[in-house]
């Protein structure tokens, strides 16, 4: 089949300029594909003829290429290809390729003669199956007639489009029966609390009155066009939502404020105040929701009165759209081959130019992505980013001024030094590298990328690798070099764009210094593009660039280019639609463009239910917003299943929100305080049988119990304490939002202090007669440990002569081993925050004086036999700790005045010193002691031996 | 030096208020210089570690107390995984001692890896004359995994000729039975409050203080039977005030009277709005590394104090239940709020039943 295809196909390219639209595209793409025009060709052919799923259309359109004839007559085909009648054959490939469903129409009428098809042509008809035959005559015809017939037809599609959106937009815009209403005639109130509807009012929101009750009115698609409604109060029978789903259903828009634009105000009870005031002073009619109801079904009416309107007003549509316009029979194959033949896109067309015919293309077949079709060329049509755009171009055209021929800032330090290279930061698809590389072009500038697919590590010092070896010495040279130019003339400005920088990683070693001192050296302006700035990788690059952080476009700037998009590849599509699936990508460009083209494979027109439903969150949200929408008293609309998906969004840490906040939340399930108990015990407990499935999760690997847990410990409890959020005022100033959870915070402390209480503990293991546990320790001796070693210091008792006490609380402390470090953490793992003379700081009353003259007692003597045993997590501890005593001391030493000589040279550093040879004496093996360490064993053991003896 | 230590019985024969009988039992046990391994159980305070210790003297002799403290990272190689183990322990010549559940969840490692390893090789006694090497001292084995345990009973039966295991734990019921059948156990019963007064009595001698009888009973009755608290919290008193006076305020701790602050609290009010301020206290608890199963015993007993008759034993069925979550969950906070979240509801339903 192969081979077959091989030639078959390549000549059946040939007509495939006819079916081109954009002529003049097809034209220039051919002049620059001519070279590699015939050996592409080739491959396209494969896999346009031998490809998967294409296999069956083939096999059909050699079918249709002669029906009359026997199934022997398949094999012929092939068998003697070069010879055939051209004109039979390429009906059949032509079909393969174009793949419409024409092909097995055409089957009726294999033998089109070229005279109806060129009288056809012209007229754009509205019959797909016209495109066959005309088709097949084309490589009769002289190539020159084809595409003057073609270039008319572009226009007409713009004009048809035109003229068709022209009456949408000078449509009248529709009122009600019977409107407008005078004021009392309409169902709503006006809310008189001047505060709006929010955080922490405590007052809810009641639902609808007539929920679910009034059947809201289906008319045809489009009839509120030209409309714009605000939303306020609450409707008589639809959420606030659902409203805006109605709305936008029927092709209106929804603002959130008043203006003049503001074709209603759809009002309910309890609506705003300053909306409505607004509302009056703009003009802008009232209606309520029985009046929207009214209106559309008006319009149903209407329109089913004279379909043939509505007719007549799609008709010009599909006629000139024709072409990409899929014929019902034809929708179902359109994927396939549609695919296949954007993965020989480019090739196809310099076969086409090859054989010099003008292409007629499919849209859709013109280029492999339209996320690259439609890549912004020129500054214009770069989306949002305004502000960041125009200090982009200033920086560019700045740049040679201000850094001079040599790299170097001009008489400027400090702060007002300008940089050298600027970092342009945001989330992926919202044309931080289109507008890089088109300002820089618009600038007249060379642009070299350099991105994640090159290596760029260090560049090697090695200079006889030079440019040759490895990319990043390439760059290296690059920056350091103004390229000159070949025939005279100004020399051409570079720049060097280095995008996805917080991609560099793993081979790319020393990535980001490397750049960083390409920077220093530049002679070239140089754009660094990354998604995160706050990257840890980046974090040294950024004093060496001039922030530039791009935000998302908005919704508003978006949709417009989109439509422009949708429109061309003969999308229909409203603005409403357009939004709600802008709003789905999280206002990605790249993700709804692509989204775009893939929808584009099964479908061609989309209202705004089909993108509401198609539309599955496939954006990531923070986990408080998961949460909020777990626990939101219309949670209930959700299914279990979307619940669950919302719970996986980040299924460690929403758990810990849900059992952070479910406390807060007033069911409304509960009936009174008990019942409210109830529920709440009833989360609880899901709660932890949730923390039992996660541990086995983790400490089995059971991961196939994910699901489960996440219900149990999330979607259960969440749904149990559905409800509206209350403060309880616990702290003052807090707000109604959903908090951070605690456990985090509290189990590192948790964490902290185990470690600083099994260090004291093994200290304590040192002494002779202690023997309890480290849980024993903390429970009985640490609370009397404490007194005892800081009442004898305190004020209170004593009247000034403190520091007779410290003997006796280092009696205390030598009995068991206990270092300065220790007595700290006594404190801390002792300190809980309660009322009452038991709970207060212990250490508070001790005197600053004292409490230095302390320290000193405790490292001075070399009181350091127990410090031995220093396993590497107690060093840790105590690096810290130390650190920690140090600056305490340094604050005595300025409060307490007098004590304070030389604290710091007898600091604890001295400790180390004296410890490897007490040790060695005592029998200690110091463990991380370095090299002392095998010195100090040698000399312990021989001693335990005597000693045991 | 604290009382509890300094006064603490180091040989056999030195018994004399608590456990005198089970002294002497294994005084005629390791007469021979040989004995089973053994498995000490019962509550905390009532002795076992001293026993323990007091058995390994009887059979190496007072070198088993030279001991040296050795902190030391275990490496080890677990297929391609690399697996880095933290451990204290303290020897003597005679004998090791360690905890291996400091190791969290890498004990099976300690038990497996480490304990082989010294036993296998390390020449534990010097003189070699004995009929076993030496022994190793384990702690808190009730708080070691299944794991962990399973690897025990291996480790036990191997290297019985080269070693003895004594073995230290709170509740034997978390004790395998497989390795508690290669052991002998010994429980440890709990002081009566009278011996905790004669050892009140006895201790005050030593330190010559004058004890009132009436301050000694009740601190021995504020000890609730565990030896270390009544000698620690009469230390307590004295720190506070002497000399003593009959009706002085008994020193408890202070997480103690925090749980029974909580409690308080609990009875109080029972509101959302509580239980969001007790989750704050219980954090407090434990953060100050207080482990969660004590608060919860603490709590439950101090709830069922005060509460009629007619609830206690549904509070006891669930504190129970949800103490069993605890030790089968990973985030004790969950299970104790949980607790309290039920210990509300039923409260304030029966309150409002009975009291309209």
């Amino acid at each position: 089949m192969g081979e077959k295809c091989y030639c078959r196909t390549r000549r059946s390219d040939l007509p495939l300029p006819m079916r081109c639209v954009d002529f003049q595209n097809a034209i220039e793409r051919r002049r620059e594909h001519t070279a590699r025009a015939v050996s592409m060709g080739d491959i396209r052919s494969f896999f346009g003829g031998g490809g998967g799923a294409p296999k069956k259309p083939s096999a059909d359109a050699a079918a249709a290429a002669k029906p009359s004839s026997p199934p022997a007559a398949k094999k012929s085909a092939p068998a003697k290809p070069s010879d055939d009648a051209t004109p039979m054959d390429l009906t059949g490939d032509d079909d393969v390729v174009d793949l419409t469903a024409t092909a097995t129409k055409t089957s009726t009428t294999p033998k089109a003669s070229p005279a109806p098809a060129k009288r056809k042509l012209p007229e754009a008809t509205t019959d797909a199956d016209a495109n066959a035959p005309a088709k097949t005559t084309t490589p009769k015809k002289p190539k020159t007639t084809t595409p003057k017939s073609t270039p008319k037809k572009p226009k007409t599609t713009a004009s048809a489009s035109k003229s068709k959106k022209a009456p949408g937009e000078k449509k009248p815009i529709p009122a009600p029966p019977g409107y407008p209403k005078r004021e009392d005639e309409l169902k709503f109130s006006v809310i008189d609390v001047s505060k709006p509807w929010g955080f922490g009012g405590g007052t809810e929101m009641a639902g609808p009155p007539n929920k679910g009750r009034k059947p809201a009115p289906r008319g045809p698609d489009g009839c509120l066009e030209g409309c714009t409604f605000v939303v306020s109060g609450v409707l008589d029978s639809l959420e606030r939502d659902e409203a805006e789903d109605f709305i936008k259903r029927h092709g209106g828009k929804v603002t959130s404020a008043v203006s003049g634009k503001t074709t209603y105000l759809l009002v309910g009870m309890d609506c705003g105040k300053s909306k409505y005031a607004k509302a009056k002073s703009v003009g802008t009619p009232l209606m309520d929701e029985d009046g929207l109801f009214a209106m559309v079904e008006a319009l149903a009416e209407e329109a089913a009165k004279n379909p043939v309107k509505t007719e007549v007003e799609m008709k010009p549509a599909d006629g000139v759209e024709a072409k990409p316009e899929i014929v019902p029979a034809a929708a179902a194959k359109k994927p396939a081959p549609s695919a296949a033949a954007a993965a020989a896109a480019a090739p196809s067309q310099a076969a086409a130019a090859a054989a010099g015919a003008a292409s007629r293309p499919k849209k859709a077949e013109d280029t492999p992505l339209w996320v690259n079709k439609y890549k912004p060329s020129q500054p214009a049509q770069l989306i949002g980013n305004g502000k960041n755009i125009a200090d982009l171009r200033k920086f560019l055209q700045t740049w040679d001024a201000l850094h001079g021929k040599d790299g170097t800032a001009k008489d400027m330090k400090g702060k007002d030094k300008p940089m050298k290279a600027v970092l342009i930061s945001g989330p992926p698809g919202i044309g931080k590298s289109s507008a890089a590389s088109i300002i820089s072009k618009q600038l007249g500038f060379e642009v070299t990328e350099v991105n994640a697919s090159d290596t760029r590590g260090k560049s090697s010092n090695d200079i006889r690798d030079g440019v040759g070896g490895k990319s990043s010495n390439a760059v290296r040279e690059m920056v350091t070099n103004k390229a000159m130019s070949f025939f005279g003339g100004p020399p051409k400005k570079t720049v060097l764009i280095m995008d996805e920088v917080d991609g560099m990683s793993g081979g790319d070693r020393g990535g980001v210094m490397e750049l960083i001192n390409c920077i220093k050296i530049s002679k070239i302006p140089i754009i660094c593009i990354c998604n995160d700035k706050y990257n840890q990788k980046l974090k040294s690059l950024q004093n060496y660039v001039l922030d530039m952080p791009f935000s998302r476009p908005t919704k508003g700037q978006i949709v417009k280019r989109m439509l422009l998009i949708a429109e061309q590849e003969g999308i229909q599509m409203n603005e409403a639609a357009m939004e709600a699936l802008i709003e789905t990508t999280n206002n990605d460009i790249r993700l709804i463009i692509n989204q775009l083209q893939m929808r584009r494979l099964t479908k061609q027109s989309f209202a705004y239910d089909d993108i509401k439903s198609l539309a599955k969150k496939d954006i990531d949200m923070g986990p408080f917003t998961a949460v909020d929408k777990l626990c939101a008293p219309d949670a209930n609309r959700l299914t279990v299943t979307e619940r669950l998906n919302l719970v996986f969004q980040d299924s460690d840490i929403i758990p810990l929100f849900i059992q952070e906040n479910y406390v807060q939340y007033r069911p409304y399930a509960a009936k009174n305080d008990v019942e409210r108990l109830q529920l709440l015990s009833a989360a609880a407990t899901s709660i932890s049988e949730g923390d039992v499935m996660n541990k086995s999760i983790r400490a089995k690997q059971n991961w196939g119990l994910m699901p489960y847990a996440n219900i149990v410990s999330s979607v259960m409890p969440a749904s149990t304490m559905r409800g509206s959020r209350e403060v309880f005022g616990l702290h003052p100033g807090e707000r109604n939002f959903n908090r951070f959870p605690s456990w985090l915070g509290k189990n590192s402390t948790h964490g902290k202090n185990k470690r600083l209480l099994q260090e004291v503990h093994s200290h304590a293991m040192t002494s002779e007669g202690f023997k309890a546990d480290a849980a024993s320790l903390r429970e009985y001796y640490l609370p009397l440990l404490k007194l005892l070693t800081t009442r004898p210091m305190k004020s209170a008792a004593l009247g000034g002569k403190e520091k007779e006490g410290i003997p006796e609380a280092m009696a205390t402390m030598d009995a068991y081993c206990l270092t300065r470090q220790d007595w700290e953490s006594i404190q801390d793992v002792t300190k809980l925050k309660g009322n009452g003379p038991l709970f207060a700081d212990a250490a508070l009353g001790i005197p600053t004086a004292v409490k230095s003259a302390f320290t000193r007692e405790c490292n001075d003597k070399g009181r350091v036999v127990h410090s031995g045993i220093l396993t590497q997590e107690a060093k840790r501890g105590r690096k810290r700790g130390a650190a920690a005593v140090a600056d305490d001391d340094d604050e005595e030493e300025g409060d307490g005045g007098s004590d304070g000589e030389g604290e710091g040279e007898d600091g604890l550093p001295k400790k180390p010193k004296i410890s490897a040879k007490r040790l060695a004496a005592i029998g200690f093996v110091a463990k991380d002691d370095g090299k002392k360490k095998p010195a100090a064993k040698k000399k312990a053991a021989p001693k335990k031996k005597k000693d045991a003896k | 030096m604290l009382w509890v230590d300094k006064h603490r019985p180091h040989a056999l024969d030195k018994f004399a208020h608590a456990n005198v009988s089970t002294a002497e039992h294994l005084k005629r046990l390791v007469a021979d210089g040989d004995c089973p391994h053994l498995l000490f159980y019962g509550v905390s305070g009532a002795g076992k570690k001293t026993l323990a210790l007091a058995v390994l003297r009887e059979i190496f002799g007072p070198g088993v107390e030279k001991v040296k403290v050795e902190g030391k990272t275990w490496k080890i190689e677990q297929g391609e995984r690399k697996i880095e183990v933290e451990l204290t322990t303290m020897s003597s010549n005679y004998h090791v001692e360690m905890n291996p559940s400091d190791a969290g969840n890498k004990d099976r490692y300690v038990v497996q890896e480490v304990i082989k390893e010294m036993a296998k090789s390390r020449p534990i006694d010097a003189a070699g004359n004995q009929g076993f090497k030496g022994a190793f001292y384990l702690t808190l084995v009730d708080n070691l995994s299944k794991e962990a345990q399973h690897g025990l009973r291996r480790t036990m039966e191997k290297y019985s000729q080269a070693c003895r295991l004594v073995l230290v734990c709170n509740s034997v019921s978390k004790v395998l039975d497989a390795v508690r059948s290669r052991c002998l156990p010994i429980r440890v019963a709990a002081p009566s409050t009278t011996e905790v007064e004669a050892l009140l009595h006895d201790v005050a001698k030593r330190e010559k203080l004058t004890l009132p009888p009436e301050l000694a009973g009740r601190v021995a009755a504020h000890s609730e039977r565990n030896m270390r608290r009544a000698l620690l919290s009469l230390e307590a008193c004295r720190a506070h005030q002497y000399p003593f006076t009959p009706d002085q305020v008994v020193q408890g701790t202070d997480w103690e009277a925090y749980v029974a602050q909580i409690a308080n609290e609990i009875l109080q009010e029972q509101s959302p709005k509580r239980l969001l301020q007790i989750r704050g206290r219980l954090y407090e608890l434990l953060v100050n590394c207080i482990p969660p199963e004590l608060i919860m015993k603490k709590l439950a007993r101090e709830l069922c104090r005060k509460i009629d008759v007619e609830l206690k034993h549904e509070v006891a069925k669930h504190a129970a239940f949800f103490e069993r979550r605890l030790a089968e969950g990973s985030k004790a906070i969950i299970h104790m709020e949980a607790f309290i979240a039920k210990f509300m509801a039923v409260y304030k339903k029966y309150i409002i039943a009975s009291f309209g």
